[in-house]
């Protein structure tokens, strides 16, 4: 007998033949632990809150596949019609509702359609039907690209749209409202999911089982179950976003239901819990997160996995992490946590761990000198195990980025100063070192921010010449999106259009190279970005007046293995060197 | 010689090499006659721009002149001398003194806040200005070039002649002695391929004024963009030349032989690949970039440009269609990765090839026939148009006339055709190694250089797209600022270029191509490799159902 709610997750695996499941086009008969795995969104509110006005607004809603727009323009209509929605109709064309002071037509994928009917749909926003002369309505849901695709030729609504894509959803607009789900931060639910979804009465049918205390799945439902844990799944995710990166809500469900569950059900786990040597405490949450034992086909289905694998958690090591797994703690505290941590539990082998690590410090174990011992085999296990179990800030050490705490800060921080004095100057000059690729000082560097250009050309000495430069006292830097912003963003006034999306990989970027950092592990990462934002700048100058005098000639030239800036005026045949 | 179509200084040019044969500069060749005098195989595609630049400034920033009236050429030999001379080893003794008399007349132009510190301002001046070197190889200091950020960095090709015993000594030359020998009439490195460039954009542009002026009025606003630098770099030459009026008395560059040039010729102005030509560069100039960058690409579209144009041409005059599209397979995969559509490119390249020599050789017979139509003595024709040594090669091609007659159109006297047959079959004995050397490997080594083509040495060359090279056709074929799907663009590629990338455009591809055994699975692999190139190099925005979009993320020129 297993769980039946773990045999509704199991769905959730991608490689399973119900995986269709997590489809809410092919969801509709199914629903018994629907409202659980829900959770409403401030889009939702906001949708549903726009159609409940006499004639609302177009509604466009825009995003990756997995973001939840089917599932919104579900719920409309539901609320709508006042019944369960059974059948979205033919593919390729709009479910209709006839309200009785407007007609509202669901487009549930543009993709579905071609490029002409989607332009059609497009162009017909604004319009009225032409049997009744209502006006109509369209809830349109849409990949960004199907939907940049399909403006027609001088589309009236084209700039709103692009705009509040970009920036954010204007609820005023009377016309048209569009909600771009890729701003939304899903890191927001991933408490609330698994609050739910470790809900005690879910969970109370695995009392009368007989593998009960043998079963990672249990265990897992326990963990996950703890505030702590869910703080720091939570705190993963937020990182990922931060980096740049949009989960989806369906990547967050698969991806929590592989964390608690694993991919196989509750009658093999069982069977698998007896044997030792199937060792199941690899399956608990803190390696399900990463599954990292799983083949390769089937982690690149995983998005959030794929993110996560760049924050390297638990492969380095940590000194007083390590050490505090093999040796213990020091103080009080650390005594009791590493009692409660390392006691002998179903995620440790049993008493597996701690045998080994005794022959360890028995300096036992080991039949040649050289050979590693077997307890340092359990080391990255541990490491995550402390990741989300210990609660102790160290364990943040265990992350590949260094930046991640005070980037937190600045997109959270209240006060502005603080994000001003401190990451601005840093940011600047890591961006003049590597917008101009040569090593400038760091008072010279963090002064202005320098829009360069230069020749790279048959002769390695390269030359930056500065065709601009803004004082880093001119420069902004705010939080983005506005709403629940997880980056920051660099802008000007004197560079009216242009800015720099500043996320946690390029802040740790910059930031490294104003520090020094020569060779860098996420150049590749950010080097086009980069490279884009200095095309921009260069495109700006000469379009405002910043150039105050175009007589003077300022550039950077390498004297003495320093690059120094040279400023020179040239006036009436004569060179002023100043 | 009457021969019709030709666009550019060719009645005159053909005249004085009829007249004098000594003359090495004005020797004319098959591929002159078929493709326009002249490509020149060791010209790099940078001499290209560098070249068509100076035509332009030399014309006055007029585009569109196509007659005898001559452009001036840029000495720039004060400039020269202060940038690059200093690291040539093997630089004459004059030349340097010549260098040391610069320099202390320019430190009187300079002053300095008593403040400033360290390094000497001359030299910081030379690195900036070195820096932008653009051709250097093993060249001497005369030979060498900078990239054409304004117009005062433009020089016409210089060459020196070494000093001879008549000459006065080093140390005591005035600034005119020091600079004689110096000479800028030489067609080494600018071997007029530039010239063609010009004529490409004055053919391109005869219907569309507008068009001309837009791209005439944005070439020149790039070139007098960087006032400051065109200042700094006007002003060490304006020294030199300062030095060289004080000697004389009197300011300005006297004429001296070779400051001036006249124009090549191009054949059927009309050839709509020139149009083509002239709205790439238009498309490319109202994108807003700064002038390293905008050369850059310029560069780029050049080079792609006289591929495309010596492809067509030679299509054209196998296929007689107006406006052939050539088949250019573009192999997008990375090393390593299946092979096959690799191969299928190294036959397109290949074939591509091989049609330029069957083109020139028919173009030539119908050139033949035509003259001989007029002027019944073959040996006439042939010695009017080429340097040939007639006795020696007509008797040898007696007997091989059957080889040729593929290339011969039809005629009405069979014996006209033989005779015809055994012109081609004489001239290509006597111009083929020339032929081989400097023409037929143009379209390879330009096409190396912007990206087109890879490897860059070696064999199995095939098509690829070099990430300047993409960004070059994206700013031309999406507008500032906007965007384009990704299949639109793909689409748009082929049926402006014949670039092949992915299986949607196989079908209307030429029939080798089709017919060639590559799984289509193949095509979709090299499109999505595609896709993901444009992605890594900034110019594709990738959206989760597969939608892309291609985009020119630079503003328009107001």
């Amino acid at each position: 007998m297993g769980n039946r709610f773990v045999e509704y997750l199991t769905r959730f695996y991608t490689g399973s033949a119900t995986h269709a499941g997590v489809f809410d086009e092919y969801n509709m008969q199914n629903r018994e632990y629907d409202g659980l795995l829900h959770a409403c969104t401030d889009v939702e509110r906001d949708v549903l809150g726009l159609f409940r006005h006499p004639v609302p607004p177009t509604v466009i809603l825009t995003g990756n596949a997995g973001d939840g727009k089917t599932r919104i323009a579900r719920e409309v209509i539901e609320s709508l019609s006042k019944q369960a929605l059974t059948d979205w109709g033919d593919t390729g064309k709009p479910y209709q509702l006839e309200m009785p002071q407007y007609i509202l037509r669901v487009v549930q994928d543009l993709s579905d359609y071609g490029k002409s009917a989607a332009e059609g749909v497009l162009g017909g926003i604004g319009g009225s039907a032409e049997e009744s002369g209502k006006p109509l309505v369209y809830l349109v849901a849409a990949n960004e690209g199907k939907l940049r695709d399909s403006m027609p030729e001088s589309f009236r609504f084209e700039e709103e749209i692009k705009e509040q894509i970009k920036h954010g959803r204007n609820l005023q607009n009377r016309s048209v409202v569009a909600f771009n789900l890729n701003l939304e931060r899903t890191s927001l639910f991933v408490t609330p999911m698994l609050r739910q979804m470790t809900a005690p009465e879910l969970w109370s049918e695995c009392a009368s089982c007989h593998g009960c205390s043998r079963c990672p799945i249990r265990l897992n439902a326990e963990r996950m179950a703890n505030v702590h844990v869910q703080r720091q799944m939570t705190s993963l995710y937020r990182i990922v976003e931060q980096s740049g990166f949009h989960i989806t809500m369906r990547d967050m469900l698969i991806h929590l239901t592989h964390a608690m569950v694993g991919t196989e059900p509750c009658r093999s786990v069982l069977t698998h819990a007896a044997d030792v040597d199937a060792a199941p405490w690899r399956h608990v949450y803190y390696e399900n997160c990463w599954a990292s034992e799983q083949p390769e086909e089937y982690r690149r289905l995983l998005a959030v996995v794929n993110r996560l694998d760049m924050l390297e958690v638990g492969q380095k090591s940590v000194f007083e992490i390590d050490s505090f797994i093999l040796h213990g703690g020091q103080t009080d505290a650390e005594i009791a946590a590493y009692e409660r941590l390392f006691a002998d539990q179903l995620d440790l082998g049993g008493d597996m761990f701690r045998r080994k690590r005794g022959s360890y410090l028995a300096g036992q174990g080991k039949e040649e000198p050289e050979q590693q011992h077997d307890v340092l085999q359990w080391l990255p296990h541990c490491r995550r195990k402390l990741f989300f179990e210990w609660e102790d800030p160290r364990v943040n050490h265990l992350m590949a980025l260094q930046t991640v705490e005070e980037f937190n800060e600045f997109v959270e921080a209240e006060e502005d100063w603080d994000l001003i004095d401190r990451a601005l100057p840093r940011l600047v000059c890591g961006l003049n070192r590597a917008l101009t690729g040569v090593y400038l000082d760091e008072t010279t560097a963090s002064q202005n921010l320098y829009v360069t250009s230069q020749y790279h050309g048959a002769v390695p000495d390269v030359v930056p010449i500065i065709n601009d430069r803004i004082p880093t006292s001119d420069l902004k830097l705010d939080r983005y999106p506005q709403n629940n912003s997880d980056r920051l963003y660099l802008k000007s006034e004197r560079l009216e259009g242009v800015g720099l999306e500043v996320d946690l990989l390029l802040y740790e970027y910059l930031v490294r190279l104003a520090e020094g950092g020569t060779h860098n592990v996420l150049a590749e990462q950010c080097e086009l970005r980069l490279r884009t934002f200095k095309d921009q700048l260069l495109g700006r100058v000469g379009l405002a007046p910043v150039r105050v005098d175009t007589r003077r000639l300022e550039f950077f030239v390498e004297t003495g293995g320093q690059h120094r800036l040279m400023k020179l005026l040239v006036h009436n045949g004569k060179v002023k060197v100043q | 010689m009457m021969l019709n179509g030709y666009y550019g200084n060719f009645e005159a040019e053909l005249d004085e090499a009829s007249a004098g044969r000594k003359n090495k500069q004005t020797s004319i060749t098959p591929a002159d006659l078929v493709f326009g005098h002249r490509f020149w195989a060791d010209q790099q595609t940078m001499e290209y721009l560098l070249e068509f630049l100076n035509v332009f400034a030399g014309f006055s920033f007029e585009l569109g002149i196509a007659d005898a009236r001559p452009y001036q050429r840029k000495r720039r030999l004060g400039l020269r001398r202060f940038v690059f001379l200093p690291d040539d080893q093997n630089a004459h003794g004059s030349d340097r003194r010549a260098l040391a008399m610069l320099e202390s007349a320019l430190r009187l132009r300079l002053s300095s806040n008593a403040a400033s510190s360290g390094g000497d301002p001359v030299e910081a001046i030379r690195l900036l200005v070195r820096s932008f070197s653009a051709v250097v190889m093993q060249r001497s200091w005369y030979a060498k070039a900078l990239f054409p950020v304004h117009e005062s960095f433009l020089m016409w090709e210089g060459y020196r002649k070494k000093p001879g015993k008549n000459d006065p000594p080093v140390d005591v030359g005035s600034p005119s002695e020091l600079d004689k020998g110096f000479t800028v009439g030489t067609h080494n490195h600018f071997a007029r391929s530039g010239e063609m460039v010009y004529l490409m954009l004055g053919a391109g542009t005869r219907n569309d004024p507008a068009r001309r002026e837009r791209i005439v009025n944005r070439l020149k606003a790039i070139l007098t963009a960087n006032t400051a630098l065109g200042d700094l770099v006007g002003l060490i030459e304006e020294t030199w030349l300062d030095l060289l009026a004080a000697e004389d008395g009197q300011k300005g560059n006297k004429a001296r032989e070779g400051d001036t040039g006249t124009l090549g010729w191009l054949p059927d102005p009309d050839f709509p690949a020139f149009e083509r030509f002239a709205e790439d560069v238009d498309a490319l100039l109202r994108c807003r970039l700064d002038a390293v960058e905008v050369m850059q690409m310029f560069l780029h579209l050049i080079g792609f440009h006289v591929t495309q144009y010596l492809y067509r041409r030679a299509l054209k005059l196998t296929t007689f269609e107006g406006d052939p599209r050539p088949t250019i397979l573009v192999d997008a995969s990375e090393a390593g990765e299946e092979r096959a559509i690799r191969h299928a490119s190294v036959l397109s390249f290949k074939r591509n090839q091989e049609l330029i020599v069957k083109a020139t050789k028919r173009r030539l017979a119908t050139i033949f026939a035509e003259q001989l139509s007029r002027q019944a003595d073959p040996e006439l024709v042939l010695t009017d148009l080429f340097k040939v040594n007639f006795n020696k090669y007509w008797v040898r091609a007696e007997g091989h006339e059957a080889e040729w007659l593929d290339y011969v159109p039809t005629l009405s006297s069979a014996d006209d055709r033989l005779v015809v047959a055994r012109m081609l079959c004489a001239t290509w004995e006597a111009e083929s190694s020339g032929f081989d050397q400097h023409f037929l490997p143009v379209h390879r080594q330009i096409a190396r250089e912007i990206g087109l083509v890879a490897p860059r040495t070696g064999n199995g060359q095939r098509y690829v797209l070099g990430d300047a090279l993409l960004k070059a056709l994206v700013l031309c074929n999406v507008k500032p600022g906007g965007e384009l799907e990704y299949y639109g663009f793909a689409e748009r590629l082929f049926d402006r270029y014949g670039l092949l990338v992915g299986p949607d455009e196989l079908n209307r591809a030429a029939e080798w191509l089709q017919l060639y055994d590559v799984n289509r699975l193949y095509y979709q692999a090299n499109s999505d490799a595609f896709r993901l190139k444009l992605k890594r190099a900034g110019l594709l925005t990738e959206y989760s159902d597969a939608t892309a979009m291609v985009t020119n993320r630079t503003d328009p020129v107001a």
